[in-house]
């Protein structure tokens, strides 16, 4: 009973899974047993441990050109990490500025932020992302500038509204008394205060940006092949589903359980660090 | 409130026209035109075409104007209804997607019924059996839906189709429907297909409405409305759907705006996956073998959807809230 209530009130087995991918994206090669890359055409869907017709060599088995998926998934644990890492860095910062721009000045400037910001959020975003990628061609790079231009409206609107509560106190008036410019009042005294909730919109992102690089990668316009990616990964199984089962489940398990722990935890911190937001009252 | 319709169509009037530059501009974008990559397909053929030639497919086609002249013959002949000539299949755009525009539709409608019909219920349940185990379970299940991508639930579902019920799942016609002209027993045969992508659709905007639901709920449940009315003794069910259920279901309604261009893209992997015969998958190959009018077409087409149903749920509040004829005024 107290484990059951420890973990209903501290994300642990989520705050585990992002450990673990952690741990796996940066110690890749030293971990993955085998070459991610190595294809070997006598060892195509081999079954994982367990069930018949496994081999030793191949822990969770082989994908249909024979290449071992333990270490593609931990190769693909890397790729995820830092196209989350990235992405996600980058479209905060352009949601953090305009959030605190927008809540900081008002009036137009943040009429036309947030009319920008609505109807950013109204774009179907996997078209567009199609539609560029087709024409700029596959890339890392791409993938995450599109994923960041994806992700920064949430951290608007958070942002925003923190600005708002924030620029009416005391200590903003007294800076503006001494004199201190929009530029230092923004980065020096609004900004550090509205830290809680660019963690909160960060975490919450996590969750829409895999499943989106996932997407993306499973209709073939993610990451460039052969670089191991978990959405590419599910599509290369996709024919094999009656015969080789794991070829598709495992990587899609791996998406699952990163999204679900990322919702968990964002959930978590908001609930924790922004009361105001609170939605499980 | 005839003002207040009378501004929302205007505005989403310039909003079509918006997306018809933005469609146009990415039948520009790809290097090259239609005919740059014809000539390349009869070169890999073994054939190939002269200068002379080349131009005059290119005067043919209107390709040798300058870009502003073409948009404007583009938007004056779509005004009319026609999108243009799909240069690959080598008919008019309308006809290549006829048949597809209204299966996307009823896919991405029944979708938004589907999601409405479990969230509403089961987050109104959440929200009046607070920290419940039905509460409890209906948040996980919500995530769940949430977290698992869509491809994977339509892989799961053709698999578990496939190997235990032997059905294959995909397609949304039978063989002998699929070119067959419309009729009741075609429709009966859509119904009896189309409920496997709209559940593979329907479960991911779930989550997110069943959350809105119980939350607002909750905000309303504990305002002193409610305690008046139960102090005076009206009967919980009714207690419950007649005030506080209704404030709850403002943002449902403007929500399913923001959910139908999200549902629109779902539809696309699902359809990619399933083999579904909706604008997607054509979406799709339009834009690799860069048959512009084609994909310009179907992206202008997919965003006046979206812009007719931020419309349609617009004038849905107005009838739902009255506040906003009293605002609108």
């Amino acid at each position: 009973m107290i484990i059951f209530n420890l973990l209903r009130r501290y994300p642990i087995i989520p705050a585990f899974i992002y450990t673990v991918l952690i741990i796996t994206a940066v110690f890749a090669p030293l971990i993955s047993p085998q070459d991610p890359y190595k294809n070997s055409l006598r060892d195509r869907n081999v079954p994982p441990l367990g069930i018949e017709g496994s081999k030793s060599e191949y822990i969770l088995g082989t994908d249909p050109i024979g290449r071992d998926m333990l270490s593609r998934l931990i190769y693909g644990a890397r790729v995820s990490a830092m196209v989350m890492f990235f992405s996600i860095l980058i479209g905060v910062t352009i949601g953090t500025t305009l959030g605190l721009i927008s809540g900081y000045f008002g009036g137009h400037i943040d009429e036309i932020i947030m009319r920008f910001v609505d109807i950013w959020a109204a774009l179907p975003f996997i078209m567009i992302a199609l539609v560029v990628v087709l024409i700029y061609g596959q890339s890392f790079k791409i993938l995450v500038a599109l994923l960041a231009l994806m992700s920064w409206p949430g951290p608007v609107r958070l942002v925003r509204a923190q600005t708002l509560s924030l620029k009416n106190m005391d200590y903003i008036a007294s800076a503006k008394i001494y004199g201190a410019s929009n530029i230092r009042i923004l980065a020096k005294h609004l900004l550090p205060g509205t830290w809680n909730i660019v963690l909160v919109a960060a975490t919450l992102n996590i969750g829409s940006i895999i499943l989106t690089e996932a997407t993306l990668s499973f209709l073939g316009v993610g990451i460039p092949p052969p670089t191991p990616a978990w959405g590419a990964m599910t599509a290369s199984g996709r024919n094999y589903l009656n015969d080789a089962w794991w070829v598709a489940f495992m990587p899609g398990m791996c998406i699952f359980l990163v999204v679900v722990a990322g919702n968990f935890i964002g959930d978590w911190l908001r609930d924790r660090l922004d009361p105001s937001l609170r939605q499980l009252n | 409130m005839a003002l207040y319709i009378g501004k929302r169509v205007l505005y989403g009037f310039i909003a079509i026209w918006i997306i018809s530059i933005l469609s146009f501009i990415i039948i520009q974008l790809p290097p090259g035109d239609y005919v740059s990559s014809y000539i390349a397909n009869l070169a890999a053929q073994g054939s190939s075409l002269d200068q002379a030639e080349a131009e005059n497919l290119r005067i043919f086609y209107g390709l040798d104007k300058p870009w502003h002249i073409q948009y404007l013959k583009w938007a004056s002949r779509i005004v009319t209804g026609d999108l243009g000539y799909s240069f690959e299949w080598e008919k008019p755009v309308m006809s290549v997607i006829q048949g597809r525009i209204l299966t996307t539709v009823l896919l991405a409608l029944f979708a938004l019924v589907f999601t409405w019909l479990f969230a509403i219920p089961i987050g109104i349940y959440s929200a009046v059996h607070k920290y419940s185990i039905g509460d409890y379970l209906a948040t996980f299940l919500g995530f769940l839906g949430l977290a698992i991508p869509d491809f994977l639930i339509a892989l799961i579902a053709m698999w578990f189709g496939y190997s235990i019920f032997g059905w294959s799942v995909g397609g949304l016609f039978s063989p002998e429907f699929g070119t067959a002209p419309w009729s009741i027993a075609k429709f009966l045969d859509l119904m009896k297909h189309l409920w496997v992508p709209v559940i593979i659709l329907g479960t991911a905007g779930m989550a997110a409405m069943i959350r809105v639901v119980r939350a607002n709920l909750l905000d309303e449940l504990s305002k002193p409305y409610v305690v008046t009315a139960r102090a005076k003794g009206i009967s919980e069910w009714k207690l419950i759907m007649k005030y506080p259920v209704r404030m709850a279901l403002n943002p449902v309604i403007s929500m399913s705006a923001y959910l139908l261009p999200y549902l629109i893209s779902g539809s696309v992997i699902v359809s990619v996956v399933l083999s579904l015969p909706t604008l997607g998958p054509t979406l799709l190959k339009s834009l690799l073998s860069q048959d512009s009018y084609l994909a310009g077409g179907i992206i202008f087409l997919i965003g006046i959807f979206t812009i007719l149903g931020t419309l349609i749920s617009d004038l849905l509040l107005l009838w739902i809230d009255p506040r906003i004829k009293f605002e609108a005024r």
